[in-house]
């Protein structure tokens, strides 16, 4: 894993969402924030197994034909805004386990059954690419990530989690 | 240069990245390079071990992922994704080498998702008999 990786992957979390003025207001920003991130990374209640994999895909995906088929190493801009999508997703909703698409692009995915199963492709430029299986029904289409994770996405992840 | 027949296996070489903990394949196993060919080797004519053996080939530039094993499934079924093809690309050292095309263009991505997460369900998973390169 390079050093630039890692200072990615652990300081992806910086400058999310603040609207607060005055040092009073910015002390009350960093307290929270610290907070979520911290539930965010445990087991029980966040989504620490997947902070756990986003860093192993680094070092397994990490160079130019990793797949054996001439895949690009997996994107720092794709790993940025997978974790920035990571930390808004509720609390409480199912873990993605992490893939790496062969553009280098991070996936996430829910699975549980070969009917029920959704992938979600996260495109440097903040677009979300998914496709999904729920029973008989396919779904797929293209959201942006605009800071707050995308209501038809999460509504897939409920319906195959 | 002949179509490949419906019935024909082609094979998906696999490392860890590709497979689930339940070892059902992922989707990423089956996205479409930049190129939008995506490699894949025919074994109708009972390759046996040499089928491993272009598969340890394939995998030879992983030092710390070996070859885990590979995804079959048939030309037909290819087709019936659609609108994918299966066409021979024989290159110098793989007289068996293919390539899945008529993938959509680069920018719609999630039809590629569509279509690789319908082929992955669709393969079958063949365990690699070593855990090593022979020889």
């Amino acid at each position: 894993m390079t050093p630039i990786m890692v200072a990615t992957v652990s300081g992806l979390l910086a400058g999310t969402g603040s609207s607060a003025t005055g040092t009073d207001g910015l002390f009350v920003d960093e307290q929270t924030a610290e907070v979520a991130e911290g539930l965010s990374r445990t087991e029980s209640v966040g989504h620490g197994s997947t902070w756990l994999e986003l860093e192993r895909v680094v070092g397994s995906c990490g160079h130019d034909g990793w797949d054996g088929y001439g895949a690009t190493a997996i994107s720092g801009y794709s790993l940025t805004v997978a974790a920035r999508l990571l930390f808004v997703l509720p609390i409480g909703v199912t873990a993605p386990t992490v893939s790496v698409d062969p553009d280098g692009e991070v996936s996430y995915e829910w699975y549980t059954s070969a009917s029920r199963v959704l992938s979600v492709s996260v495109g440097a430029d903040g677009m979300l690419h998914y496709a999904a299986r729920v029973g008989a029904s396919r779904h797929h289409g293209a959201e942006p990530f605009l800071g707050h994770f995308p209501t038809v996405i999460l509504d897939l992840v409920r319906k195959v989690a | 240069m002949s179509e490949i027949p419906h019935d024909e296996q082609l094979a998906r070489f696999l490392h860890s990245e590709h497979l689930r903990a339940d070892k059902s394949i992922k989707p990423n196993a089956f996205m479409p390079p930049k190129s939008l060919e995506l490699s894949v080797t025919c074994h109708a004519d009972g390759l046996g071990p040499d089928l491993w053996h272009r598969g340890w080939k394939v995998m030879k530039t992983m030092n710390k992922c070996p070859l885990r094993g590979r995804a079959d499934l048939s030309a037909g079924r290819v087709r019936q994704a659609r609108p994918l093809d299966a066409v021979p690309a024989p290159i110098d050292d793989d007289a068996h080498h293919a390539h899945v095309v008529n993938w959509p263009p680069l920018e719609q991505k999630h039809l590629h998702k569509a279509l690789a997460l319908e082929l992955s369900t669709a393969a079958t998973f063949v365990e690699c008999p070593t855990s090593a390169p022979p020889g």
